[in-house]
C-alpha cells in the first residue's frame, strides 16, 4: 500500500473512531467481568442471571455467521467471562471467590487486566475482588468497575428481614421467596449475607464486625485498585415492579430511600433515611437511590432509533468515600434508570433490553480506556 | 332452624359473588393479544410490494432508524438464509418486538404484521402466529415468576417445557436449543460428580466428547469464549479423584485436563505457576490457623503481644494479601476453613 493509501485509511479510521460510529458496542481492551448478585446462577455458565430466556449470555458475540444465541450489539471479538461465586454469602467471602475467578481466567487467557460489571452485591463483591487482585498481582489489575443498582450504602430489606419484621418467618425463607431456592444450596449462609447488606455492624455481642460501614472503610473507591468507578442507579413505582420485589414493597416492606443523613440516622439498615414519602420512585424494591452512587453517577441514555449510551452525570460529583457522599448524590433522582431491581437482569418479566443495555456500558468502558 | 337457614343462605350468596368476581375479574386478553387474534383470524398479509434497495451502511444502525419498507429489506438480508430455522425466526420477532412497542405504543402488531408481509410474504402468517406465541409465553412467564423460583430445577424445567410445547410445538426443541444443550452438558457433569472416584481419563473423554456432539462445528468458537468456565465447570465435577491424588500426580492430572481443553503451552505454565503459588498458599493458611487456635485459645484469651505476633506471622506468610486477611477475620470468615476446590482456588 502506497503511503497516500494508507494515510487514507487512517484517515477514515480516526473519522470513524471519533464520531463514534460503529455497529453497536466496540471492543473493551480487557475482557469484561460480569459479577452476579445475591442468588445469581440457575446453569454452569450463569446465561440467565446476564442473559435472556433462550441461553444468551449478554457477553457472548455473535461470529461473521448468522447466531442466534449472541449479543448482536457487543463486537464480534469481545472477551467477556459471567463468573460464578457463592448464591448468599457475605461479600468477604463472595469478593475473595470472584478474585480467584478472575485470576484463572486470566491465568488461562493470558489477560493481564479485565473491567468487572457488578449487579446488586456483585458491584460490592467486585471492590473486594479488585483490592485482592492488586495485592497479588502487585499492581492494578481491574481498569473499570461499574456497579448497577449495588446497595454500597446498605438496605433496609436486609434490615427487615434480620429483624423478622412482620410478614418474614425466617431470614432464610424470606430470601428464598425473593431470589429462589438456590440458597438451600451447600455452601450457602443467607444470614451473613443479609447482614453484609445492613449498612452498621448488625450486632455488637457476636464478636464479628459486618455491614457495609466496614466493608466501606476497608473496600473504598481507591484508585490504586481500578483506575475508574461508576455506578448506574435503578428506581421504580411498585406498580411497574417485579411481582417478587412488588410483594416485598407492598406486602411488608417499602423502603423509602431518598433521605439525608450522615450513616444510618434512622437505624432501617442502610444510610441516610427517608424523606417521608413512601412510594416515589426512591428504590428498585431492595435498594435505595440514596445507597447506590459508587464513583460516577452514570446515566443510561436509551434510544429508540439508535444504539443505546452511557454518559457521565458530572453534575453530581463523584463519590470517592462511598461513607461519605453528599446529600445531593444520595437524594438526586436525576439519572435514575426507572426499572426495578430484576429488571435489568435476566430475571424476568420486563421489557428491558438487557443485551444493548450492557454493550453500552462495554461502550463505556471503551471511552474509559478500559 | 331459620338460624341455620340464614348462614346457608349468607354462604350461598358469598360463594355466588366470589365465583362472579373471579368471573369478572380474571385476567383477560390484552389488546395486543386481540390485535393478534383478529389478524390472524383474518387471515391476511400486507400485500407484496417493491422494496427500497438495501441501506450501504444498515449494520452501523439501528433497526428502527429506517422506514417500514427498508426494515422489510433488511430483515430480508440479515434473515433471509435462515427464515426456515425458527431460532432465526423467533431472533428476528425479538429484534422487532424489542421496539416497536415503543415506537407504536397502541397498534404495533399491526406494524409488525406489515413489516413481515412486506420481508416475508410466503411466511407472514407463520412468523405472525410465531409472534402471536412469544408474546403470550412472555405473559405467562410473567404471571408465573414468583412460583418457578420455589420450584425444584426438575419441576421447573418441567413447566417450561410443557408451555413452550403448547405454544410453539416442536420448534421449541430449536428455539431453546442452547439452553438443551447445556442442559446436556450440566447432566453430564452431575453424573461425573455423582460417579465414584476412579477413571479420570474416561471421565474426561467423556465430558470432551459430550462437549463436541452438542456444538459440532460451533465446537471451536464455544471453546474461544468459554473454555475457562468449562474447564473450571469439570474440575469441581472430578474433586473426588483430584483429592485422593498425591500433589504430583494431582499437578500432572491438572495439566492433562487443561490441554485436553485445548489450552496452549503459555497458559499451562502459567498455570503451573499459579498452582504452586496456592499449594503453598494453602500450606501457609494451615500453619497460620494452628497458630492462631493457640493463641486465640489460651486462658484469658489473646494479649496485645499475641495480637502483634499473629500479624507479624500474617505479613510474613501472606505478603500484600495480610491485611485483607486481618478484615476476614473480623468480619468473621476464616479462610483456612474454606473448602478447598483443586484446579478453582
Amino acid at each position: 500500500m502506497n503511503s497516500k493509501k494508507k494515510n487514507l485509511v487512517c484517515l477514515l479510521a480516526l473519522l470513524l473512531f471519533t464520531t463514534g460510529v460503529h455497529a453497536g458496542a466496540r471492543k473493551t481492551v480487557y475482557p469484561v467481568v460480569f459479577a452476579h448478585g445475591l442468588s445469581g446462577f440457575d446453569n454452569l455458565l450463569g446465561y440467565y442471571y446476564f442473559g435472556n430466556d433462550y441461553g444468551t449470555f449478554v457477553g457472548d458475540p455473535c461470529d461473521e455467521f448468522l447466531e442466534t444465541a449472541c449479543n448482536g450489539s457487543i463486537s464480534s471479538s469481545q472477551k467477556a467471562l459471567a463468573a460464578s461465586v457463592t448464591p448468599f454469602q457475605s461479600s468477604e467471602v463472595r469478593g475473595t471467590q470472584l478474585a480467584d475467578r478472575i485470576q484463572n481466567y486470566m491465568t488461562s487467557t493470558g489477560a493481564t487486566k479485565v473491567n468487572i460489571i457488578g449487579h446488586s452485591q456483585g458491584g460490592i463483591d467486585a471492590r473486594k475482588a479488585a483490592a485482592v487482585l492488586r495485592a497479588r498481582y502487585g499492581r492494578q489489575v481491574v481498569h473499570a468497575l461499574i456497579s448497577v443498582s449495588s446497595p454500597h450504602r446498605g438496605s433496609p430489606t436486609a434490615k427487615y428481614i434480620l429483624d423478622l419484621g412482620p410478614g418474614v418467618t425466617s431470614v432464610v425463607n424470606a430470601l428464598a421467596k425473593l431470589f429462589g431456592n438456590a440458597i438451600y444450596g451447600s455452601g450457602n449462609d443467607g444470614i451473613a449475607a443479609a447482614k453484609q447488606l445492613v449498612y452498621n455492624d448488625y450486632s455488637s455481642t457476636d464478636g464479628i464486625t459486618t455491614g457495609m460501614k466496614a466493608f466501606n472503610t476497608n473496600y473504598n473507591v481507591n484508585s490504586s485498585n481500578a483506575a475508574y468507578w461508576g455506578s448506574i442507579i435503578t428506581a421504580q413505582d411498585s406498580i411497574n415492579t417485579n411481582p417478587a420485589l412488588y410483594l416485598l414493597k407492598e406486602g411488608f416492606y417499602n423502603i423509602d430511600g431518598d433521605g439525608y443523613c450522615v450513616d444510618d440516622c434512622d437505624n432501617d439498615g442502610a444510610a441516610g433515611k427517608g424523606d417521608g414519602t413512601r412510594g416515589n420512585n426512591d428504590d428498585d424494591g431492595l435498594v435505595g437511590i440514596n445507597s447506590q452512587q459508587m464513583g460516577d453517577r452514570l446515566q443510561y441514555n436509551e434510544c429508540a432509533l439508535c444504539f443505546d449510551w452511557i454518559t457521565v452525570n458530572t453534575s453530581l460529583g463523584y463519590v470517592s468515600n462511598l461513607n461519605a457522599p453528599t446529600s445531593a448524590q444520595m437524594t438526586s433522582k436525576s439519572s435514575v434508570v426507572s426499572q426495578d431491581h430484576l429488571d435489568v437482569v435476566g430475571v424476568p418479566p420486563d421489557t428491558f433490553d438487557e443485551e444493548e443495555f450492557y454493550a453500552s456500558i462495554l461502550d463505556f468502558i471503551v471511552s474509559k480506556g478500559g | 332452624m331459620f338460624q341455620n337457614k340464614k348462614i346457608l343462605y349468607t354462604i350461598l350468596t358469598s360463594l355466588i359473588v366470589l365465583f362472579v368476581g373471579i368471573l369478572v375479574l380474571r385476567p383477560g386478553k390484552d389488546k395486543n393479544q386481540k390485535d393478534f387474534e383478529s389478524l390472524l383470524n383474518e387471515g391476511k398479509v400486507a400485500e407484496s410490494i417493491e422494496l427500497p434497495n438495501l441501506p450501504e451502511d444498515y449494520a452501523d444502525h439501528k433497526l428502527m432508524e429506517y422506514s417500514i419498507e427498508e426494515i422489510a429489506r433488511i430483515l430480508q438480508e440479515k434473515y433471509g438464509k435462515n427464515i426456515d430455522n425458527p431460532a432465526a425466526q423467533i431472533a428476528m420477532i425479538e429484534e422487532l418486538m424489542k421496539d416497536l412497542p415503543k415506537l407504536y405504543p397502541n397498534d404495533w402488531v399491526k406494524v409488525l404484521n406489515q413489516i413481515l408481509g412486506y420481508a416475508f410474504p410466503d411466511k407472514a402468517l407463520e412468523l405472525l402466529r410465531m409472534s402471536e406465541s412469544l408474546y403470550n409465553y412472555n405473559r405467562f412467564r410473567e404471571s408465573n415468576m414468583s412460583k418457578v423460583g420455589l420450584m425444584s430445577d426438575d419441576a421447573r424445567r418441567a413447566m417450561m417445557w410443557k408451555e413452550r410445547y403448547r405454544l410453539f410445538g416442536e420448534k421449541a426443541d430449536q428455539i431453546w436449543a442452547m439452553e438443551k444443550k447445556m442442559t446436556v452438558i450440566g447432566d453430564t457433569l452431575k453424573r461425573i460428580k455423582e460417579s465414584p472416584a476412579g477413571n479420570l481419563d474416561a471421565k474426561l473423554s467423556n465430558y470432551a466428547q459430550t462437549l463436541k456432539e452438542q456444538f459440532g462445528k460451533e465446537y471451536p468458537r464455544l471453546m474461544e469464549n468459554k473454555r475457562q468456565q468449562l474447564t473450571e465447570g469439570f474440575m469441581v465435577s472430578v474433586q473426588k479423584d483430584l483429592k485422593v491424588m498425591s500433589y504430583g500426580e494431582r499437578k500432572s492430572a491438572l495439566r492433562e485436563i487443561r490441554q485436553t481443553m485445548g489450552m496452549d503451552q503459555a497458559a499451562l505454565n502459567r498455570w503451573d505457576a499459579l498452582e504452586e503459588e496456592r499449594e503453598k498458599n494453602w500450606q501457609n493458611q494451615q500453619k497460620y490457623s494452628e497458630k492462631r487456635s493457640q493463641l486465640s485459645t489460651k486462658k484469658g484469651g489473646m494479649t496485645a503481644e499475641d495480637e502483634k505476633q499473629l500479624d507479624a506471622l500474617r505479613k510474613q506468610l501472606f505478603g500484600e494479601e495480610a491485611d485483607i486477611i486481618k478484615n476476614e477475620e473480623a468480619s468473621g470468615y476464616y479462610r483456612a476453613s474454606d473448602e478447598r476446590t483443586y484446579g478453582v482456588n
